[in-house]
């Protein structure tokens, strides 16, 4: 039975106080068309819970003190849609532009590169990094490459740190990568264990207050995540990205996005590319 | 930047082929207003065709991606979606400063034509290349 006639229905004010919750938790603003988005995916989740309503739901959300359920809400509401070398002008820039000059500007040290891939999803993007960083000739052995990936949703950051992908998955990937990285078991591309150890994982709230990091990042990619942000939570994301950014550093954004309009202390390099002064 | 129209672009659907072709050939004339070298539309006359046309293939494509059971459908629009917004935000922005050609706004579209028809719709191109 299709649930989109049978299962438990969401009224208006329903889906009001749940974009609400989500949007104060997490800076996603739930636009009309995610309603039925919602029901969807939250219908099995109440019924599990031996639940009849959304605003029973909604109560427990609430009441729930370890935030689990909260977790498994922003979980069923964020967007996951990634590839291999997505945007592919953006790893074509780290390999002409960025790396080499970075590399130049560290000559004397540290010999560390930083990378943070801000909402990693299944793991496509930082991978597809680490690729480009380990492809490139002048990170020599000397060089510590720090890749940090990071995602509001548990379920992604699960499915990232397995590095396992099918075939189909594949496709954006240059060939001579997908046998150097991965290894082929069962019908699935699964990347070797020395190469997943190098980026590490970690849940991360990006409208959390303050960012804890101790050092600063010369690459940050935050990609496809500032257009379910509102204009005031964008600018403040920006404010903390730009905190976090080495001298020099870059900021990759999504190709829907753009700071045109937005107050940053940024340098526009070319579309969707930033950099830190 | 200017956008040649390719190969990795063509997604399959002649009418869907040939909006995209038509918005990237405006984008390309939007390029040439910047860069001074054409002066026969105005840049807002422009951008308001590219706002219709957009308009048009996104709802049309939306419509046939829903009919086909497209399991990524919510995600395009949330591009398509965004992509106005920032239309309809350059263009407001655009028309308070006088209408001035800017490079940095076809840079942008240039650059979301790219990746959204290279890149975004070729994951449906599957459905009609069966």
């Amino acid at each position: 039975m299709d649930d989109k006639y049978f299962g438990i229905v969401i009224n208006d004010r329903e889906f009001e106080t749940f974009r609400e919750l989500i949007y104060q938790e997490s800076g996603i603003r739930l636009r009309d068309n995610k309603k039925d988005l919602l029901r969807q995916r939250l219908n099995k989740r109440i019924r599990a819970l031996g639940l009849g309503t959304f605003s029973e739901y909604y109560k427990l959300v609430n009441e729930d003190r370890s935030r689990k359920e909260l977790t498994e809400l922003i979980d069923a509401v964020s967007t996951n849609v990634t590839s291999f070398f997505r945007e592919i002008k953006h790893f074509e820039f780290l390999t002409e532009k960025a790396i080499p000059e970075i590399l130049n500007k560290k000559k004397n040290g540290p010999f560390e590169f930083r990378v943070w891939s801000a909402a990693c999803s299944t793991g496509e993007e930082p991978y597809s990094m680490l690729f480009t960083l380990l492809e490139n000739e002048g990170l020599t052995s000397k060089w510590n490459i720090k890749l940090l990936a990071t995602d509001i949703s548990t379920k992604v950051l699960q499915k990232a740190i397995k590095g396992s992908y099918p075939a189909t998955k594949m496709d954006s990937l240059p060939g001579g990568l997908l046998n150097k990285y991965f290894d082929l078991v069962d019908d699935d591309y699964v990347l070797k264990q020395k190469f997943r150890a190098m980026v590490n994982f970690r849940w991360f709230n990006l409208i959390t207050a303050r960012f804890p990091f101790k050092h600063k990042f010369d690459i940050i990619f935050c990609r496809n995540v500032m257009i379910y942000f509102d204009k005031p939570t964008r600018e403040e994301l920006i404010r903390k990205f730009t905190g976090a950014l080495a001298p020099g550093g870059y900021l990759c954004i999504g190709h829907s996005e753009s700071l045109a309009n937005t107050s940053h202390e940024l340098k526009y390099v070319q579309p969707t590319i930033y950099q830190k002064l | 930047m200017k956008l040649e129209w390719g190969d990795k672009y063509i997604v399959g659907h002649k009418p869907f082929d040939n909006q995209h072709l038509a918005m990237v050939e405006l984008i390309g004339q939007m390029t040439e207003l910047a860069e001074k070298k054409g002066e026969k539309k105005s840049w807002i006359a422009l951008l308001d065709e590219l706002i219709s046309l957009a308009l048009e293939h996104f709802s049309e494509e939306e419509a046939e991606l829903e009919k086909r059971g497209y399991n990524e459908l919510l995600e395009h629009q949330d591009e398509h979606r965004n992509l106005l917004n920032e239309l309809f935000e350059i263009r407001g922005r655009q028309e308070k400063e006088g209408g001035q050609p800017s490079l940095e706004v076809t840079e942008f579209l240039a650059n979301w034509m790219a990746v959204h028809v290279g890149e975004t719709d070729g994951r449906y191109r599957r459905l009609f290349n069966k």
